[in-house]
């Protein structure tokens, strides 16, 4: 099975990879997993809370292309959207984009678990209070 | 789903492709003798006999395995009719589906847990079981950079920290089976006394979220060991 044109580009240039601080009241972090192939994926993201635009977002993911391809491309969305619009990202647009086979679908699927862990996180540590919040930041 | 899952471990019996007997024998006709196809909805329990229990009799089943490898043989029915030679083929290639899965307890486990209607490995995984995944995955992207950049004393470091992880890593796995195992155990008694689904329910979920950590830490002992 050939990887799509936009798998490969992604994998090869992987965008936004990284991480951001988790203690940091305005990033949301998203941990997630597969434990059939043994994926994990972790993905940031930095709201302005001004805004509520996100302004950064990061990743990095331990598994195939398609999972790297898969929350390389949800970062590059993530970006400028806002907090609601992050979850309107669907597994299958991902799918649409990168032309992912049947096999792969579940790699889109982690991505998109994983804005909406990194969202959740983020919406959990806006309604805790000061030193809650930072306790919530190290247990994320 | 429901229905077949108080299975007694009978294949329903059919009538004979070729007598028109009503009784045959799941496998072969209790009348004329002629090999039957595998029975529509049978499943890898049913097709050996079995009620769906857990702590099955490794050996028994082995033998059992050969027994009927024997008997639905293509070889033997070179010269019979085309169905019964589809009928062999067929038997054959379910019967060694079958063997494969039920010999070993985690296959087991996992396809009876399809059975009962679970479709998914469970992905919910507690927090610090992904951070550790997170974490050691780490690890073993250090490993791979010092490696390729020759820093020997990196690559050191690297592996022994990761020796250090996989001792730990075996002892969860350890610990994970022996649970595992005991809820075996439990099922099977469940299952002697007619059990509901819902006193079935919780005993699958809790097998489907140790089998689910089960399969990350195996994952990530497989990578350390390549890396190593």
């Amino acid at each position: 099975m050939a990887y799509s044109d936009k798998v490969v580009d992604h994998y090869n240039n992987p965008r936004n990879v990284g991480s951001l601080d988790k203690k940091d009241p305005n990033v949301g972090t998203g941990l997630v997993g597969a434990p059939e192939c043994g994926d994990v994926m972790k993905l940031q993201i930095k709201i302005n809370p001004e805004t509520q635009v996100i302004e950064d977002a990061k990743f990095k993911t331990f598994g195939c292309g398609s999972a790297i391809a898969s929350s390389s491309l949800a970062t590059e969305w993530l970006k400028g959207r806002s907090v609601d619009d992050a979850l309107a990202i669907k597994n299958t647009a991902i799918v649409k984009e990168l032309n992912l086979p049947p096999v792969k679908i579940h790699c889109s699927v982690l991505a998109e678990d994983a804005i909406k862990a990194a969202v959740r996180d983020y919406q959990h540590k806006q309604t805790t209070d000061g030193p809650k919040a930072e306790e919530a930041a190290v247990n994320a | 789903m429901a229905e077949a899952a108080i299975n007694t471990g009978r294949a329903s019996q059919s009538e004979c492709l070729y007598c028109r007997t009503q009784s045959a024998g799941p496998h072969f006709c209790s009348e004329c003798g002629k090999i039957q196809p595998v029975v529509a909805g049978s499943d890898y329990f049913s097709f050996f006999h079995l009620p769906r229990r857990l702590c099955i009799d490794e050996s028994e089943l082995e033998k059992s395995f050969y027994a009927l490898s024997r008997q639905f043989h293509p070889d033997y029915f070179m010269s019979a009719s085309a169905e019964e030679r589809q009928a062999s083929i067929e038997c054959s290639s379910m019967l060694n589906d079958a063997y494969r899965t039920l010999r070993n307890p985690v296959a087991r486990a996992k396809y009876l847990l399809t059975l009962e209607g679970y479709k998914e490995a469970e992905k919910k995984a507690p927090p610090d079981l992904l951070e550790e995944v997170f974490e050691l995955n780490m690890q073993i992207e250090e490993l791979r950079a010092a490696k390729k950049t020759g820093d020997e004393d990196e690559a050191a470091e690297a592996r022994s920290s990761l020796e250090e992880a996989l001792i730990d890593l075996h002892k969860k796995l350890q610990g994970i089976d022996e649970r595992l195992f005991a809820l075996f155990e439990d099922w099977d008694s469940i299952l002697g006394r007619d059990a509901t689904a819902d006193g079935k329910k919780p005993l699958l979920d809790r097998m489907s979220e140790l089998l689910s950590h089960r399969s990350y830490i195996r994952n990530l002992v497989r990578d350390i060991k390549e890396e190593l």
